[in-house]
């Protein structure tokens, strides 16, 4: 089999899957396992060639279809950049599929099943023809059906509103990207005269001085998708909508899109970057990581929770590239190359933990019914194995050593310091802000997921649901012991990741060779003297020998342990009596409380004068963004549409009337044109 | 400095012991000398080691709710002290394990020792662990960037993240020392007594639940599990003693492997930390705790001291 | 000689529009339009044959069957069912409609001079022709009340569109005449179902009542 002709198999398949569902609409079973089953052959012909492209380098090209008389074409080039987006992909849709047979089969109506594995094959296929589109045309028609595709996934749920007005927003902020990415590639076009990305996006196309401005499009269009502050709005709501085999593709999938297409575009793209861009990318990328933790942290919906952390790593991502940039535009290739090295790697690391993490909890939910941390709790002994998987993932995500968080966010700060040898000003205060900024990220995202992993899983637990709540079956553990695996390998082989990495980054207009950062087995280490260097060659048989001892030490005592309850001061501990998720969270919030502006309301209702018999409690944390932007910008739309409403006449006359007269203006004026 | 993985292991195991050994010989010297602060006698220098001899011969008793989480937790948070200590030179110019990684390794080792102790510490579903949990964490939200950034204004003036590197390339230059490391030092001190949980942030003596911070989280463990909690908690402490020492003073450390600059070296070392064990104790006994809510804003002046320092030496 | 037949046939359908535009009945209107549309199939099958194009054959067959013959049955099933035979008072009285007829007319044949130098003579008439049609047809949409006739003037721009293709052009490719014939067929079937809802929701074909849905 050819490599020219694995992505069109794959995208075959993707449609198949959507073809076979309709078919079999009435039967859920068989419908899920056929749907799915095509996704997963789908996301594996698509590992093996962006796998083999990666491998050897050299882009794959082909064509979809063509025709003369209309002179369109659409077709594909999978280069490195395309491939290891590719390879993320599917390292996450491959398990994903296996999840939802299982999933599927208890948390959506079964009359809905065939519905969800068409959307489900659509969107894949059009994310694939994202990564691998090499025109204007092409790209924006696989966008704009990935947005849709994902929209009615979102609305899976439609009979519940909070579900429908997550999907319309959804859908509202990805147009607003859309339009911007379409004005974008219209200056461009216009400016370069031809539709091809090799021609646009090559580095040779000079919009001149619209360079900026197509920039900023750019920006805002994929920066919507990416999650990327202030226009992440749409995320936290349509992430947690969707059934949690679709909220884990998006996390980990739908956000490289906008990232994939921040690369392209800012990675030399348009030529040399201006040092002003990368600067923006940064300090965006540094605020919406930062604003994304500090949101998570005070999340008590697990699955919000989860969609916020997407924005923090999303933003960490646009750190990296930002960083890589700004190197970029001074002409640092090496540091450029460390930048985009650092952010795909953890890209792909996040697909992986993020993946993960949303598996679990949907298993979680699945068993329990609930999202709300404070319903959960004493999870870790009903369901062992989602716990042991869980916390493998929150400590992935919390960048702990080892494990492959840690690696990618090493590469992120090792691309902010190389800022430090950059002679310029405004890089040498604005990169160490970021690394600071990063730094703070990191610990918050771990006390996050020390609240995420113990408040869901441990202590007893605090509602009905969650003390009958059952292990999910070995449908739904499989996937997650996969990416689990994932996440270590990542983790303990950074050095060959780092390798790959390379040859994407040595592809890309205007970087070329990287001679700053060297990987291999045992390790990455960066700098020639060496700077920095990581090697869990050497950590892991310390860490073991440690483990070892630590372990020796606890054997050293007397043979009996003992089990009590609990002390509790003298009476009975019961579960309110334990620390609840937001009693965890306060103390962070307090302290941040500048920028979460929480707001507090506390009733009680006495019988009898100072004898409170109930008290109400409620406190809410500040949604800036949508008080102090979107709200007024809604509300100025629709203050100007109330004005124009009045060639609203309402009457169909008038409109043809209005038709009429524009066409014989239009008609006298062209006759009198020689 | 040596390749070969038998000298650099028995390097790393030597250097991992002496950490341990030495680690509850610090405790009872703070313990001395700040009842010698209140003109009280104190208990013996060795108390630490009886202290940690009587909890080894006891009886764990675990609650029925925990589960392996609560077990797990120190004995994860003791190996990631004790790797943390071959990351950093202490006798020598290098540290054995230098090529496993620098200054955010450590960094991340800490960390992961403080989200096990953390995340056992819920287990038990006692309101005091996830106190203890929650404060401890929003400490250390504040006091790890605070670290990150001293510790890269040290890295950055020397050109290397590698500790054992950053050193070598120290003891080099000499003792020129450059407003910045003055203020990279004050912030690492700060971080010293937060992660100690040492007055002004934490008392370690209280079991008062309004004033626990680190206490709170251990209050469940007993016989081994405390054992391996309250030791790693005093290697990290001679961990970050021996780190201001080595990034700051680095005068008379060991360059070459003779006996008379071991010896030097070592004597050197144990006088700098005395030095800094008295710097804590004047600390401990001259302020009060702080209430909880304003230790962030003392690990905020860190956090502004380790920045100025980073800016101060590059801008 | 051939260019001066379809030129009378394109005055034809000008003049059968005119018809339109100055009687009541409904079932005279879609008679004048199935006239009309088989004008336009003889313009095609003249120039077919006088200029060789086999394809024009093809599309004008296409066209008398479909517009001449089949709309127009459709159109009188829909009035038949309905019941409604006759149009009621429009906007703008026939006489007067007349007269702006006339006027678009100026206007449409307006361009069509400032063709110069265009392909062949039967071009720039064509255009005059085909041009004034368009006006004409979107004045009745405008003035009409009822929907049948608003469709039927829908309709007759778009046979004005065809005829400007055949005789101004050298025709569009075979594919595109069909996609078209087949969007037309398409269309009225749609309006044929939209006349029944309106009829069924209002009592009449009145589409001013339609402004009774603004919300």
């Amino acid at each position: 089999m050819s490599e020219e002709s694995l992505l069109p198999l794959g995208l075959a398949l993707h449609a198949t899957g959507v073809a076979l569902a309709l078919v079999l609409r009435r039967q859920p079973a068989a419908c899920r396992w056929v749907a799915f089953v095509a996704s997963l052959c789908g996301s594996l012909t698509s590992f093996a060639l962006g796998a083999s492209v990666l491998a050897s380098g050299r882009p794959v090209r082909g064509v979809l279809f063509a025709n003369t008389a209309a002179g369109l074409s659409v077709g594909y080039t999978v280069d490195p950049l395309s491939a290891w987006f590719l390879v993320t992909l599917a390292v996450l849709a491959a398990p994903l599929a296996l999840y939802s047979v299982g999933y599927l089969a208890h948390a959506i109506p079964p009359g809905r099943t065939a519905f969800v594995g068409m959307a489900w094959n659509v969107l894949l296929l059009s994310v694939e023809m994202v990564f691998a589109a090499d025109g204007v045309l092409g790209f924006l028609v696989a966008w704009e059906l990935m947005s849709l595709a994902t929209a009615a996934l979102v609305a899976t749920d439609h009979e519940s509103r909070p579900s429908r007005r997550s999907a319309y927003l959804f859908l509202v902020m990805s147009h607003l990207g859309t339009g911007c990415l379409v004005a974008g590639f219209f200056l461009l076009a216009q400016a370069g005269g031809s539709l091809a990305f090799a021609d646009l996006l090559g580095g040779s196309a000079s919009p001149g001085a619209l360079r900026g401005l197509v920039f900023v499009l750019f920006l805002v269009g994929f920066g919507v998708k990416a999650g990327m502050v202030p226009l992440h709005i749409w995320l936290p709501e349509a992430h947690p909508a969707a059934p949690s085999n679709v909220s884990a593709l998006m996390s980990g999938g739908l956000i490289n899109a906008g990232l994939y297409g921040l690369v392209r575009v800012g990675a030399g793209g348009l030529g040399r970057p201006d040092p002003h861009w990368g600067m923006a990318v940064l300090l965006l990328g540094s605020v919406s990581a930062v604003l994304g933790v500090l949101y998570a942290l005070g999340e008590t919906d697990l699955k919000r929770l989860l969609a916020f952390s997407t924005i923090e790593n999303g933003g960490i991502a646009l750190m990296a590239f930002g960083a890589g940039m700004m190197g970029l535009a001074a002409g640092h290739p090496g540091t450029a190359a460390l930048g985009v090295v650092a952010g795909l790697y953890h890209v792909l690391n996040h697909a992986a933990f993020k993946g993960l993490l949303f598996l679990g909890a949907g298993g979680v939910v699945a068993s329990t019914g609930t999202r709300r941390i404070e319903e959960l709790g004493g999870l870790v002994h009903r369901m062992p194995r989602t716990a042991g998987l869980f916390l493998l993932g929150s400590a992935a995500i919390a960048g702990l050593p080892l494990l492959n968080g840690f690696a990618s966010e090493w590469l992120v700060f090792q691309a902010l310091l190389r800022g430090f040898f950059s002679a310029e000003r405004l890089t040498r205060i604005v990169l160490p802000l970021g690394g600071a900024l990063l730094a703070l990220t990191s610990a918050l995202a771990a006390a996050c997921f020390v609240k995420a992993f113990a408040l869901t899983f441990l202590a007893r637990p605090r509602s009905r649901a969650a003390a009958e709540a059952r292990e999910s079956p070995a449908l739904l553990l499989v996937p997650q012991a996969f990416l689990a695996l994932a996440c270590v390998g990542l983790g303990l082989f950074p050095g060959l990741v780092v390798r790959v990495l390379g040859g994407v980054a040595a592809a890309l207009p205007g970087i070329g060779p990287k001679p700053a950062l060297a990987g291999g087995l045992a390790g990455v280490s960066v700098g020639v003297p060496a700077f920095d260097q990581l090697s869990p060659f050497v950590l892991v048989p310390a860490a073991l020998v440690a483990l070892g001892l630590a372990a020796a030490i606890g054997f050293m005592t007397a043979r009996e342990r003992r089990r009590a309850p609990t002390w509790g001061c003298g009476g009975e501990l019961t579960a309110e009596a334990e620390y609840t998720a937001t009693a965890f969270a306060k103390p962070l919030v307090t302290v941040f409380r500048d920028i979460y502006r929480p707001t507090r309301e506390v009733s009680t209702v006495e019988t009898a004068p100072y004898f409170a018999s109930e008290v109400r409690y409620r406190s809410q944390i500040g949604a800036p963004f949508e008080r102090l932007v979107y709200e007024p910008a809604a509300r100025a739309v629709l203050a100007a549409a109330g004005r124009l409403r009045i060639i609203q006449a309402g009457s169909l006359h008038a409109y043809l009337a209005y038709v009429l007269v524009l066409g014989v203006m239009l008609l006298w004026w062209l006759g009198g044109l020689p | 400095m040596t390749t070969n993985p038998l000298s650099v292991a028995l390097f790393a195991a030597a250097q991992a012991m002496g950490f341990l050994l030495l680690a509850p010989l610090l405790r009872g010297l703070i313990k001395k000398m700040k009842a010698a602060f209140q003109l009280r006698q104190g208990p013996r220098f060795s108390q630490p080691y009886s202290d940690l001899r009587k909890l080894l011969r006891k009886e764990p008793v675990r609650s029925t709710t925990a589960s392996w989480v609560f077990v797990a937790g120190p004995r994860v948070y003791f190996a990631s002290a004790v790797v943390a200590t071959t990351l950093v030179p202490a006798v020598l110019a290098s540290a054995p394990l230098e090529r496993a990684g620098g200054i955010l390794l450590l960094v991340g080792l800490l960390a992961l020792g403080r989200f096990a102790l953390a995340t056992a510490a819920l287990d038990t579903g006692s309101p005091f662990g996830g106190m203890g949990a929650s404060r401890e964490m929003t400490v250390g939200a504040l006091a790890e960037p605070a670290l990150i950034l001293a510790l890269f204004t040290a890295g950055l003036s020397a050109g290397t993240l590698n500790l054992g590197e950053l050193v070598r390339r120290t003891a080099e230059r000499g003792t020129s020392i450059h407003p910045s490391d003055l203020l990279a030092a004050a912030a690492l001190f700060i971080v010293l007594l937060a992660e100690a949980g040492r007055v002004p942030v934490d008392n370690p003596a209280t079991h008062l639940e309004l004033t626990m911070i680190h206490e709170a989280m251990v209050l469940e463990y007993s016989g081994a599990d405390l054992a391996l909690v309250e030791w790693a908690s005093a290697v990290k402490e001679l961990l970050f003693m021996t780190l201001l020492a080595g990034l700051f003073l680095p005068v008379g450390v060991a360059t070459s492997v003779t006996p008379e600059a071991l010896a030097i070296s070592s004597l050197a070392l144990l006088a700098k930390i005395f030095g800094l064990a008295l710097l804590v104790v004047l600390v401990e006994s001259t302020n009060a705790k702080l209430r909880f809510f304003r230790v962030p804003e003392l690990m905020a002046v860190a956090l502004g001291l380790g920045f100025l320092a980073l800016a101060m030496r590059f801008f | 000689m051939i260019h001066d037949f379809v030129i009378l046939c394109a005055a034809g359908m000008l003049v059968s529009l005119y018809l339109m535009v100055g009687q009541k009945a409904l079932v005279v209107a879609i008679r004048l339009y199935g006239v009309q549309s088989l004008l336009l199939g003889v313009v095609g099958v003249a120039l077919g044959l006088a200029e060789q194009r086999t394809h024009l054959l093809v599309t004008a067959a296409l066209t008398i069957v479909l517009k001449a013959l089949v709309i127009p049955w459709f159109l009188l099933r829909v009035i038949d069912r309905v019941g409604i035979r006759r149009e009621i008072e429009p906007y703008v009285n026939v006489p007067a409609s007349l007269l702006l007829c006339l006027g678009l007319t100026v206007v449409g044949y307006r361009v069509s001079l400032g063709m110069a130098g265009a392909s062949q003579g039967v071009a720039h008439q064509v255009v005059g022709v085909a041009l004034s049609m368009v006006l004409i047809g979107l004045f009745l949409m405008v003035t009409r009340r009822k929907a049948i006739t608003q469709i039927i003037a829908l309709l007759t721009v778009e046979n004005a569109v065809f005829l400007v293709a055949m005789g101004a052009t050298s025709g569009m490719p075979l594919v595109v005449e069909l996609g078209i014939s087949f969007d037309v067929i398409l269309a009225v079937l749609v309006l044929g179902v939209l006349v029944h809802r309106i009829v069924d929701r209002f009592e009449s074909m009145d589409t001013s009542r339609l402004s009774n849905l603004r919300g």
